[in-house]
């Protein structure tokens, strides 16, 4: 999901669109877009699954390359707990 | 009478702290596992783009100025390197731990990987077109 989807969003989103390189969609086309239930599943999917994968690879990135082993359960609560939080958001706006 | 066996704490090796710029591989490694903060990142700006779409026409406007700073595109600049680093090495990676058979044949390489880069480039002209209005 993350290696599929994100860097088409990033490019257009993020580079294209800011530099004027692509003129920005209106506010009406994007709010039909969202509104359709079938783009609130994709973005469900995207920003979650996002989230999740985040989480874990942090949690285990940072206790291995800084050495906190003895930390692994604080920074799986805190890197979980940041996700769920995410995800929660991300429910509240899309339902 | 010989004394109880004495109890030995498990040998751990001490790493430096700095153990994965020691070589190349771990460095790549570790930059690849980095890659996902700016995952989460950008799942953070989709959820305040998706929130300024659904508040209306002026906070869209407001989300849109926001992004066109110069320090948030040089910062999703950096992500969307970071990220296609991400995708590439995960291509990559896939058939040389996929190995299918078809018929008894181990498929190739190619075999194995042409079909993710594919289905990348249909999904992102998908989401490209959707985006821009396109459909």
């Amino acid at each position: 999901m993350v290696a599929f989807f994100f860097p088409i969003h990033i490019l257009l989103f993020g580079i294209l669109i800011p530099l004027g390189l692509i003129a920005a969609p209106t506010h009406t086309g994007m709010l039909a877009l969202v509104n359709h239930p079938l783009t609130r599943l994709y973005l469900f999917g995207f920003c979650a699954l996002g989230l999740l994968h985040a989480a874990h690879r942090l949690r285990f990135t940072l206790s291995d390359m800084l050495r906190l082993k003895h930390l692994d359960t604080l920074l799986g609560v805190l890197a979980y707990g940041a996700a769920l939080v995410g995800v929660a958001v991300t429910i509240d706006l899309l339902i | 009478m010989p004394s109880a066996v004495p109890r030995y704490r498990p040998y751990e090796r001490r790493m430096p702290l700095l153990w994965w710029l020691q070589r190349w591989n771990y460095t790549w490694f570790i930059l690849r596992e980095l890659s996902s903060a700016f995952v989460a990142w950008w799942v953070v700006v989709t959820l305040i783009q998706i929130a300024s779409i659904l508040e209306g026409p002026q906070a869209y406007a407001a989300f849109q100025a926001w992004m066109a700073q110069p320090l948030l595109i040089i910062v999703n600049i950096v992500s969307f390197i970071f990220i296609l680093f991400h995708t590439l090495s995960w291509f990559r990676l896939v058939p040389q731990a996929m190995l299918p058979r078809i018929g008894g044949k181990r498929t190739s390489a190619v075999m194995t990987g042409a079909p993710m880069y594919v289905v990348w480039a249909v999904a992102s002209v998908v989401v490209a077109c959707f985006a821009l209005g396109v459909f």
